[in-house]
Formats: structure tokens, sequence, C-alpha cells
């Protein structure tokens, strides 16, 4: 019997609630490959993913939605076509207290612009809970400075209707014709 | 030893991160599993090193002192050193099944070995950074934290217990295998469009066996679970509030008996005209409005916070009251609050913070509620319009197939009439949706042509998307 596979990617930059949205909606406990950070990130967070997450969403036998978190501190030699390969969307979570959101966004959305063009990509930004300002109107002008359509929604990674929302925004874009 | 193509190239890692390992390691166990395989040195048919890490060419210079075989050298600058191959950063999972493939045209008992150094130039065309250089070079300057070969590079003089902090950056800079050598790029390196393959086959690692994957129930932490309550006087509740949002209407009007039908209303007539007026006001001027109503109770319209204070909840009876009630002219006044008024206005918002709110989303519901699944009447329903960007629905009011309405508005032009149809949900949630997402100046008249080839392709996963969406909403296993 052959088993249908999925996978949706979490990426975005350190601290930004990878690791979090991704646990909190996978069935098992997710790995995570989280380290004490080095100094550089010390001042953010004391822990940062340094590999892949992964978690899972089994549906019945044969199906599984796998979901990956990249590693936050993005470096340039960076398998990006390896992580997406087989992917079917790209959930990019923005810290909105990081000091420039906008050069992040456009960051993630070159690394995986040919992935972004093919499959779908859906935005949610965190932490506007500590920092209100820039609001969800100015992502959505820079989505669309960068010639981008996407959903951009606000969430808190530790909420897990905020993180469904970002997964249902991601599958009704996909197919609009989707019934639940 | 062995040199088949159809056996995996026996590799040995030298000293690289721990994170471009466990990168590479995902690779070697998944998608390459049938091109690599990781033995010990004394095995190995080859090495990978990666000569941007600290230490590593020497490491590399030692080995093949003692057991001369060849490498696959990743790194940022051009390699050109006999008996290497040279996979450019950033690496691609193509560039390194061309790599083995080469070692495989060197090693021993190979008939027809060719140039190595040839293949590594015709791989450079695969690689570029200028996706990244923008980037790496403001981050030179302003030390964000995306990591860049800072990370390692401080830890090993962490390590050496180095007691100057700055110091650890003079050590990073003055490192001739740093990034720095990406500041000049080749020009002959092909756009960053190739770097990534676009492939269809999913490859996707196993990492558990079926008996350590579920952790139980036990894990069910009830907190996170933000689903609507299962129980019936919560559903007739949340019916209840969808009602006065989106109307009870169940006929479909059309394009040519709208305009007769009674389940019309004039915008200009209600609270909601003056709030829209006000959040006008409070964007162009950025100060923060006062709307107030004639029994006192007020909206604060705070432009800086994206946030709204309204001395009325706004789940109350009296605000939808206040919503779905013509007012006469002169019953509603915007205020400029003076700075005085301000400071105390600022104190009511802090010690009431149960009734502030994101600013779309009071703007949202006060629509909602007064249109209550009614079109304007002065609305201009002849032209197709798009969503041209999505209302941020995870902070405003929710009702049914909102999600759905805005994906499928956002990709296809038309009006209500068209999107009830194409999506066959109730009318009414489809007007809901438009005015909610009209009065926030997210719709555009349509100009450039759908997203035709989306619409046509997904529909393979449609089984498994809505099982999916059905256990995510469902709350499911968590
Ligand atoms: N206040 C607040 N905290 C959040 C929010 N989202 C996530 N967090 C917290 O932010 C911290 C960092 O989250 P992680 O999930 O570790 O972030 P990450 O993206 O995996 O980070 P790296 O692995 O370093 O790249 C955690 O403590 C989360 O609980 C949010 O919206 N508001
Ligand atoms: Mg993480």
């Amino acid at each position: 019997m052959t088993t249908t596979n999925k996978k949706i990617i979490f990426t975005g930059p350190v601290g930004a609630g990878k690791t979090t949205a991704i646990d909190a909606i996978s069935d098992i406990s997710i790995i995570r490959t989280d380290e004490y950070a080095s100094d550089m990130t010390k001042s953010r967070k004391p822990q940062t993913t340094v590999a892949m997450d992964y978690g899972l969403i089994r549906l019945g036998e044969n199906e599984r939605v796998h979901l990956y978190g990249t590693p936050g501190q993005e470096r340039f030699d960076f398998m990006w076509d390896i992580l997406t390969k087989g992917g079917i969307g790209l959930i990019l979570l923005l810290d909105n207290t990081r000091p420039d959101p906008y050069r992040d966004m456009k960051f993630y959305t070159n690394a995986f612009r040919d992935f972004i063009q093919q499959e779908q990509l859906v935005v949610g930004v965190t932490r506007l809970d500590l920092q209100r300002k820039p609001g969800i109107n100015d992502y959505r002008s820079w989505l669309k400075e960068l010639s981008i359509d996407a959903p951009v929604f606000e969430i808190d990674a530790r909420d897990r209707g905020d993180v469904t929302s970002l997964v249902q925004a991601l599958l009704y874009s996909l197919d609009p014709g989707v019934t639940t | 030893m062995l040199n088949s193509s159809n056996n995996p190239l026996k590799v040995a890692l030298l000293s690289i991160s721990p994170h471009n390992r466990a990168i590479l390691e995902f690779f070697f166990a998944g998608a390459g599993k049938s091109i690599f395989q990781i033995v010990a040195i004394k095995e190995a048919e080859a090495l990978v090193v990666d000569f941007d890490h600290p230490g590593a060419r020497q490491e590399w210079e030692e080995n093949i002192r003692i057991s001369p075989i060849p490498a696959i050298v990743l790194s940022v600058k051009e390699c050109d050193v006999e008996n290497t191959v040279w996979v450019p950063k950033p690496l691609t999972s193509q560039s390194l099944v061309q790599s083995a493939t080469q070692i495989r045209q060197v090693l021993p008992g190979n008939t027809h070995s060719t140039d190595i150094a040839a293949g590594a130039e015709k791989q450079r065309t695969a690689s570029d950074m200028s996706s990244l250089r923008e980037l790496l070079d403001s981050q030179q300057k302003d030390k964000q934290v995306f990591g860049l070969s800072g990370w390692q590079q401080r830890e090993r003089v962490k390590a050496t217990a180095s007691p100057i902090f700055a110091a650890a950056g003079v050590a990073y800079e003055e490192d001739d295998s740093s990034v720095s050598a990406v500041e000049k790029p080749d020009d002959s390196i092909a756009p960053a469009d190739e770097q990534l393959i676009g492939t269809d086959d999913v490859y996707v690692p196993e990492p558990l066996s079926d008996d350590e994957a579920l952790p139980g129930d036990s894990s069910l932490q009830l907190g996170q679970v933000t689903t609507p309550d299962d129980s019936e006087q919560d559903q007739e509740k949340q019916q209840q509030r969808w009602d006065l949002l989106c109307g009870q209407a169940t006929q479909r009007v059309t394009a040519a008996n709208w305009q007769e039908s009674t389940q019309l209303y004039t915008p200009e007539n209600y609270l909601l005209n003056s709030l829209i007026d006000a959040l006008n006001l409070s964007r162009t001027s950025k100060q923060y409005v006062q709307v107030i109503l004639d029994s006192g109770n007020y909206m604060l319209l705070m432009p800086d916070v994206n946030l709204a204070y309204s001395s009325i909840d706004l789940y109350s009876e009296l605000f939808t009251d206040v919503c779905g009630t013509p007012l006469q002219g002169g019953k509603v006044k915007l205020h400029l609050p003076s700075t005085t008024e301000l400071s105390e206005l600022e104190e009511v918002v802090v010690q009431d913070a149960r009734q502030t709110y994101d600013m779309e989303g009071l703007i949202w519901t006060t629509s909602l509620l007064t249109s209550h699944g009614r079109l304007s009447r002065n609305a201009d329903l002849s032209s197709p319009l798009r969503l041209k960007s999505w209302p941020n629905l995870t902070r405003l009011e929710q009702f049914p197939d909102a999600m759905q309405i805005a994906a499928l508005w956002h990709q296809k032009a038309g009006n209500v009439f068209d999107l009830s149809e194409w999506l066959d949900v109730p009318q009414r949630h489809v007007i809901a949706f438009f005015n909610g997402a009209h009065t926030l100046g997210l719709f555009e008249v349509n100009q450039g042509e759908d997203e035709q080839e989306k619409q046509a392709a997904p529909k393979k996963n449609r089984g498994l998307f809505s099982r999916l969406l059905k256990r995510l909403l469902g709350g499911g296993k968590k």
C-alpha cells in the first residue's frame, strides 16, 4: 500500500516562532535540534534551531503531512532546494520586533523565489503583541512591492488556532474548492 | 574499492559546522542515499571538506598526505586544486550529485577519466550568490543575526577562551575564508533562479518509526485548542452572532434582480460612515481621532499602533443597536483630542484594555453589524472586483467560509453573485465578506489576468487537503 506524503515548510528569521508553530499543530512531539545560541543570537533568545525541525500530521493510515522548519540562523550555503523538494507550500514567519522585517521578508521570499512561484506562500507576522509597528497593512504593501501575492496574518506562534489559520489559508489558496 | 556507479560513493566528512553537517546528513540519508554513503575515513573513496570551515583545509592536507584520495570541496570561493571537485555555495542537490559523478571518473579503475576542473567549470554556472549578497552585505554592516559564518567562528573563539568579544569580530573579519569573499561576485555566475531545481519527486525522510511516533493523548494541552467549543449552548451562541454579522437570508439575489431586493441598506446613514471618515482622517493626519456619539459613548482610533478603543463592548447588544440604527444628522462628531485630552484617554484605554481592538477589527465588525448581510444600495456591482490583499482574518471576527471566499476572490475577479455561484456557499457569507473587506479598502477593479493555472492544477490534492483541514479545525490530536 502506498503512502501519500506532503510537505509544508516553515521558514523565517531567528526566533520568529517556527519551532513553536510546528509544535502547535504536529501530532508527534517534534524532533528539534535546538542548541544554546552563540553570542550572536543570545541577546534575543537562549535557544535556536541549528538543523531542521520536524513535525508530522497523520491522516489515517496512508497519508502524512510532514512539517519542516528551517534553521533560523540562515546561512548562505543552506540547501534550499533539498528542503523544498516535494513541498506544497511555504509558511514564512516574520518577527515584528526585529530591526528590519521588510528586509527579512525580502531575503526569504528571494531565497525561495522559485518555490513560491510554483507553489504557495503564506505569511504570518509574530510578536505584534510586543510591538504594534509596523502593522499588517505595511506587510501588505511590502508584498506588493515585491510583486508577491500572498495572505498575511498576524499570528502568535503559540496559538494553535492562529497556526491553523495559516495552514487553512495555504490550502484554500492552493485549491479554493476544498471542503470541510 | 568499489567503483561502480550502481553503488553509492563512500565519502568521509571532514570537520564542518554542526549546521552544515546536519544538512548534508539529511541529504545523504534521503534524496542522496543512492549516491553517497557516509563512512569512516579509512573506508572512504573520497573526502567531503568545507574549505570555509576554520581548520578544515589543514585537516584535508594532513589526510591526503597519508592517503591521497580525491575530495569534494565545498566553498564560496572557487577552488582550483588538484584531485578535487569544487562545489560552490550555496549548495544544491544537483551540484552534489554531479560532483559524485566527477569523482567517480577519477577513481582508480575508471576507464574514461576526464578533467575534473573542466567539470567544475560547468558547475559554476549553476550557482549564484547574488540573491543573498545584498543581505550579507547589509548584515556585515549592522550585524544582524542571520548567522553567516560568524556563528561557528565566534564559537571557536569562545572555546579558546578569548576574553574580549571584540577580538572575535576581528578574527572573523580577517579570516580570508569568511563571507567577505562573497563581496566580489564572479560575473559568469548565473541568475539565482537556477539554484533551485524544480522537480516533482517527493522526497520525504522518515525519521520516525511507528512506535516512537504518537506520544499519546496525555500530551493534550487543551489551552492550545482554540476551535469553538462543541457544547450546544456555545454553538447556538455562535450561530446567533453569525446571524447578526451575515443576516439570515437564504435566497440568492442575482445581478439582474438585486436592486429590487429588500435586502439593501445605505451605509451613509449609519455610524459606519463616520468611522470610515475617521479612519481616513487618522491615517492621513497620523493623529488619534475620536468618534463621539450623542450618548457620550465614543471610539478612539490610534493609527500609530493600529488599535482602536470603543467605550461600548463590540459584542454587546448596545453596540449591535448603535450600528444598526440609522443616525440623524449631527449625532456623531469627529474630534481630534488635545494633548491633555489624549493623556486622559490613554489612561482610560489602559484601564479598559479589554475594549481595545485591532483597528481593522473594529471597522470590520461595525461594517458587518451594519450591513447585516445586505448589499449597499449604492454599490457598483457591475464590474468584476479582485481582492487585492487578504483581510487579517486571524484578528477579525470570523464567520463561516471567509477563508475560502478570500482565497478565491484573491485569485479570480468577480462580483458577489459570481463568487456565491463559484463557491456554492451561502450568499450571505459572500456578501458579508464583501462588505467587510470593501470597507477596509481591500478590493480593486480587476486589471491583471487571473491565476488560471493555479486553479486548474491542484484538484488532485483536494481529498487530502479536506482531511487535513477537518483534522486541524476539529481540534484533532492536540
Ligand atoms: N510574545 C510572543 N512570543 C512569541 C510569539 N510567537 C512565538 N513566540 C515565542 O518566541 C520564542 C521563539 O520561538 P521559536 O519557535 O523558538 O522560534 P524559531 O523561529 O524556531 O527560532 P530559531 O530556531 O532560532 O530560528 C518562543 O519562546 C515562543 O514562545 C508571539 O507572537 N508573541
Ligand atoms: Mg527553532
